[in-house]
């Protein structure tokens, strides 16, 4: 057994390598001496130049957008050639090198955190606001919190982050004692941030499972350049995103079972008798004897002896460790269940996979997640579940992928049908690359037994929940870490693969690929997902003068919405009426729209009809084009409504007080 | 020096202080935003993590603004279900946390235990 330490660059954690581990001596040799690696300014300066240039191109071409000029497309309708140079400058440097050994750990770091600037700063600067209307009702809860100190588990809007309020409690907290009336001061920037902390949390795992360091790091580039799904907004699920990568990363770096020959020897003989690791015949290993055919239990014990551990577990500084991470990792599973609906489950699976293949020793960790989740539930989400559990009981069991979301081609936009077949093609591709990288990486002699565990893992929730036809979505979201690993592996393998000079023009052309289809997904919904300055304005004046009580009329709740006092007011969507109702409107808007007032309690209304509204009635073939146009050119010319606002962007009406309908 | 030769506890107070000033003087913008995300993303979680003696400083970072997330979160819910919400309140129990974190690296005996 020899003690070296293989990555330099990066940090000094000493390994203990197993004879005859071809690739951990390979790196330890292809790592050489620390006088090799870059470690003088001038190395490190050198190679950023591209980095450099990169960003002055991008920074020189957002004058040049008109975002008043995006089509259905997206940002990707209006973004000059030079953001598109740029990320080639970009990709090119990053390319060629994250293949040079000497090439020092921060020159890598700046080109990754370059390239999400680009991606998710662009937005961020071009708007000048808060994009997306969820991240609005986030500010808004965070407002009610500020307000009142306290959630409302009754209230009747947005009553789901009343009954997880975790990330909303901690921004109030935060937007207070930063002396911030409200959050979005710094909201706009949420995408960025989170980007950033997810792939630090994906260094952090990465390099627990593998050695080279150029497949490390070009697994983080593949997964910043194919995280298209948007779940990096101001959001609950973005921080317990991240908390899921750090105990996912704590599970595989502190609570691998180790290996050695005399080690595995013990490993197989306790999996042989349907034990523990420690080679105790535990109720699950008894129950699977029961239950699986012999064949495939000898098949899960060689899979177990081949992929579970990690030498590097010997260490005992790491062992020491932890007790003290295992508290670590129970605090932030609580916080996970007490912030957001469906992490906690991801959660559960991805552990229970770990510890049923023995690639975690910590095995108690699934069971103590389900009894949070449940107790949690008990406490807080049985006002939710009245409501809500006739559909959550229903896609149980339910392979639950002919979601609304997905189906909802037929009506949407030209642009916008290419948009959603693009989001499809980018992640079939990813998936692809995936396959590919780990046929490459089991013929070289690896398994990946945890990577493969946790890509599969978030599946199972697709017969748990349809989650409002997003499930599909947030399965890929979790399990893209690990296909973005093993996509990597398509150039990266092993230490021993990757020095021919072809390399770099494979990873440049497969990068080059992947941000071309996250450019066109990412921001492929913008033109909904943008609100104006004068929409602010307009948001603005009905959240601060409106009358508490009053009914606010709107065509989607696609506006800077419910980000203040919002607990105040009632609110209907035209758009969403049963179509009877919503023809009845488009006929005749003044009567339509008094009689829906009636029918939902009467009282003081205003109507609020913006350009993002009709942007997204549009792209998404809720209403036909134009029909929110025709809602505003008839109450202007109404004599029961009155306009209270007007600007380019939009129109608010108020109508006297109207009668309840009995 | 502190453990490992890392200056975590000179941060940390430093930036205890830092936020509580900047939250009692009533310091404007953009410096009073910038202590208070740095205290709030880091201080908490690198006190208490930085007793376990990490030697690999992006582990350390990464589960360190971890359970900054997690005791941050924990304060603000405790204050919002108990409806005793007081930012003051939550900031101080967050600087107790920091403070007894960083004393507990400069501890001789397990400063001696740790180092080398």
């Amino acid at each position: 057994m020899t003690s070296r330490e293989p990555d330099r660059g990066e940090g000094r954690a000493a390994v203990l390598v197993p004879p005859g581990d071809t690739d951990a001596t390979a790196v330890l040799e292809s790592a050489g001496p620390v006088s090799r690696l870059a470690t003088g300014w001038r190395a490190i300066l050198r190679p950023l130049i591209p980095v450099v240039v990169a960003m002055l191109v991008w920074a020189l071409s957002l004058s040049q957008i008109d975002i008043r000029d995006m089509t259905d497309l997206g940002l990707v309708s209006v973004l000059p050639l030079s953001v598109y140079v740029a990320l080639g400058i970009l990709t090119v440097s990053f390319c060629v090198t994250v293949r040079r050994p000497e090439t020092h750990w921060l020159v890598l770091a700046l080109h990754v955190i370059a390239l999400i600037v680009i991606i998710h700063g662009t937005p961020a600067i071009l708007y000048g606001t808060l994009r997306y209307s969820w991240a609005w009702k986030h500010v808004g809860v965070v407002d009610y919190i500020q307000r009142h100190g306290s959630v409302d588990p009754h209230i009747s809007v947005l009553q789901a982050n009343h009954l997880w309020p975790g990330f909303f409690a901690l921004n109030a907290l935060v937007t207070d004692v930063a002396g911030f009336r409200s959050a979005l001061s710094f909201a706009s920037w949420a995408p960025v941030f989170f980007n950033l902390l997810f792939a630090g949390a994906l260094l952090f795992i990465f390099r627990s499972l593998s050695l080279d360091r150029r497949h490390v790091w070009f697994a983080v580039w593949i997964f910043v350049a194919t995280n298209w799904v948007g779940q990096d907004y101001f959001s609950p699920q973005a921080m317990n995103y991240f908390l899921y990568l750090v105990i996912i990363g704590v599970c595989i770096r502190w609570f691998r079972p180790f290996t050695s020959p005399i080690a595995l020897d013990r490993l197989v003989q306790a999996v042989d008798a349907n034990g523990g690791p420690g080679g105790r015949a535990g109720m699950g290993g008894r129950i699977r004897q029961w239950l699986v055919p012999d064949r495939a239990n000898a098949l899960f014990r060689r899979i177990v002896a081949s992929g579970a551990a990690d030498p590097r577990a010997m260490d005992p500084e790491r062992r020491r460790q932890r007790p003290a991470l295992l508290m670590i990792v129970i605090a932030l599973s609580a916080v996970i269940v007490v912030s957001h609906q469906l992490t906690p489950f991801m959660l559960i699976f991805a552990l229970g996979a770990l510890s049923v293949f023995y690639v975690c020793t910590a095995r108690s960790l699934p069971l103590l997640g389900i009894v949070f989740t449940a107790a949690w539930t008990a406490y807080m989400g049985v006002g939710f579940l009245h409501g809500n559990g006739y559909w959550i009981v229903e896609s149980i069991g339910k392979l639950n992928v002919g979601s609304s979301t997905l189906a909802s081609l037929t009506h949407a936009s030209p642009d916008q049908v290419f948009v959603i077949y693009m989001s499809r093609g980018l992640s079939a591709l990813v998936v692809g690359l995936a396959a590919v990288g780990f046929a490459r990486r089991f013929r070289s002699g690896r398994l990946d037994l945890p990577v493969v565990l946790l890509a599969l893992a978030p599946a199972l929730m697709i017969w748990g929940n349809a989650y409002g036809g997003e499930i599909l979505f947030r399965v890929f979201l979790f399990a893209l870490p690990f296909l973005a690993f093993l996509a990597a592996a398509v150039v990266y393998p092993s230490l021993r693969s990757g020095k021919s000079r072809a390399t770099p023009l494979l990873a440049v052309g497969i990068s080059a690929v992947l941000l071309a289809g996250l450019v066109i997904v990412y921001y492929g919904k913008e033109r909904a997902y943008h609100f104006s300055k004068d929409e602010v304005a307009a948001a603005n004046y009905l959240f601060t003068k409106a009358p508490p009580g009053s009914l606010f009329v709107d065509g989607t709740e696609n506006y800077p919405w419910a980000f203040r006092n919002y607990e105040r007011y009632r609110y209907v969507q035209i758009a969403l009426q049963p179509a009877p109702d919503r023809l009845r409107i488009l006929h005749n808007p003044a009567a339509g729209v008094k009689r829906l007032v009636a029918e939902n309690g009467g009282g003081r209304a205003y109507v609020i009809i913006t350009r993002s509204q009709e942007a997204e009635t549009e792209m998404t073939g809720m209403l036909l084009a134009d029909s929110l146009q025709r809602v505003s050119r008839a109450l202007t010319s109404s004599p029961g409504y009155r306009v209270v606002y007007r600007g380019p962007d939009a129109v608010i009406f108020a109508l006297p007080p109207v009668e309840a309908a009995s | 020096m502190t453990r490992l030769g890392r200056p975590w506890p000179i941060v940390i107070v430093g930036s205890c202080i830092a936020v509580a000033l900047c939250n009692w003087l009533d310091v404007g913008q953009p410096a009073r935003a910038v202590v208070v995300f740095w205290f709030f993303l880091t201080c908490p979680g690198l006190a208490l993590v930085g007793i376990l003696g990490i030697r690999d400083w992006l582990d350390e970072a990464v589960v360190a603004i971890g359970l900054s997330f997690a005791l941050g979160t924990i304060v603000a819910i405790v204050m919002v279900l108990a409806k005793i919400w007081s930012p003051d309140a939550g900031l101080a129990i967050l600087i107790g946390i920091s403070l007894l974190g960083a004393v507990l690296q400069l501890e001789p005996g397990r400063r001696g235990r740790l180092v080398p």
